[in-house]
């Protein structure tokens, strides 16, 4: 049996798995309308990286897009 | 004690580093199986059987643990956790640290000693970052000489009887659901109406991995988890908790993690509540609301598969030694066949 902590890392391995164009598209909006500057995605393997203003914010392939 | 049940507790196999583990489930089920495999994901799959349906048997075979992640200049070992452990249940722990040789390596997670601790110090638990086994050498060089960084850290091999029917052991969390998966594929027939698959899956405790891989390569037309659930009958938990009591049966899953994990369809829960009650099979229902098993990963695959899950309810889970009751432990294993034979002479 897997508690909670297993929990959260399937959420993020399916989220890993599952990241569509739609869903670039979708954080892209996100941070549009937060009225950031328009961050870059790249797709390489498993992860997302996203860049903005040049700076790595992410990239551990997971989804905390930090600010 | 039985020596296969024994071998399984006392075997090495965090998740990802299961080899060991693996070797003896590929050991007992090449003497029962028409045919066994390792996957490229590591699982063992036996197979045995010849007919219409495919049906599917999971237990994990992977346990929580510990990977070195650091070595301090005075030889003090960092590590991270693998799979749900509560911090403070390592404090003072005795670990074997298994090297590249196979070698165990006694540790011991060190503690500051109350008289050294401040006021506040005491009241705050620490937490595992913070926390480091002492191997008995005094530099770095030392330690990387016996033990690398990414060598896999397990508790303190341990299995035994502690009274009547009242077991105890490493790793219980899975490997007793391991051995009942081996019962149930002995005592099947050997001309037995469907394809039966018994496959010891890896990593289920870090995100229910080799169910997910398993499932999809054989894609049954049914999968039966075996695992082991949180048993209430200890201090400390009240029975709108956990209801489930050693020694009453094995436990139907019903819903696990409220709904997140696994719901169990009708028509599943009715065949295997059928099952046991035609065969006078001891069991309870298990609701659970924070864990769940390879069957959550297994029944959203593909277009869906019907899944369903028996849990053997197990005192103290991820924690270095569980207690559990063979009578559960074999109750699980008529449950699954009676509920194996059930599915087969379906429709
Ligand atoms: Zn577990």
């Amino acid at each position: 049996m897997s508690n909670e902590g297993a929990l959260s890392a399937q959420i993020k391995g399916l989220l890993t798995q599952t990241m569509t164009k739609n869903f670039f598209i979708l954080c892209r909006k996100i941070l549009l309308s937060k009225d950031l500057e328009i961050p870059l995605f790249k797709k390489s393997g498993d992860s997302l990286f996203v860049k903005r203003g040049g700076r790595v914010e992410d990239s551990d392939g997971g989804f905390s897009l930090r600010r | 004690m039985d020596k296969l049940l024994k071998d399984l507790l006392l075997s090495d196999g965090i998740s990802g580093y299961e080899e060991n583990v693996g070797k003896i489930m590929t050991e007992t089920l090449s003497k029962i199986c028409d045919s066994v495999e390792t996957d490229g994901f590591g699982n063992v799959i036996g197979k045995k059987g010849k007919g219409k349906k495919k049906i599917m048997i999971a237990a994990h075979m992977d346990e929580i643990g510990m990977v070195v992640k650091h070595v301090s200049e005075k030889g003090f070992i960092y590590f991270i956790k693998i799979g749900g452990i509560n911090d403070p249940i390592l404090m003072g722990k005795v670990v074997k640290i298994i090297n590249k040789k196979g070698e165990h390596i006694t540790g011991i997670i060190g503690t500051k000693p109350p008289h050294l601790m401040s006021e506040e110090e005491r009241k705050v638990p620490v937490k595992f970052d913070n926390m480091f086994i002492d191997i008995g050498f005094s530099s770095r060089e030392e330690v990387l000489k016996v033990i690398d960084i990414g060598d896999q850290i397990i508790f303190e091999p341990n299995a035994g009887i502690l009274n009547g029917d009242f077991y105890y052991g490493k790793a219980a969390d899975n490997r007793i659901s391991c051995y009942a998966m081996a019962k149930v594929m002995e005592k099947l027939p050997k001309n037995i109406d469907a394809e039966i698959y018994a496959c010891a899956t890896a990593q289920e405790e870090v995100g229910l991995k080799g169910g997910k891989t398993s499932s999809f390569k054989l894609n049954p037309d049914f999968a039966l988890v075996i695992d082991t659930t949180v048993a209430g009958d200890m201090p400390g938990i009240d029975p709108k908790t956990s209801d489930l009591k050693l020694g009453k049966g094995v436990a139907i899953t019903m819903v696990e993690a409220s709904g997140r994990g696994t719901i169990v369809p009708n028509k599943v829960r009715k065949i295997m509540i059928e099952a046991a009650k035609e065969n006078n099979i001891a069991h309870q229902i298990d609701i659970i609301d924070g864990g769940m098993t390879d069957g959550a990963a297994i029944y959203i695959n593909r277009d869906g598969i019907l899944t369903g899950i028996l849990s053997i309810p197990t005192r103290y889970i991820h924690a270095p030694s569980s207690v559990f009751n063979i009578k559960d432990v074999e109750s699980a294993v008529e449950l699954a066949i009676k509920t194996i034979e059930k599915i087969i002479n379906n429709e």
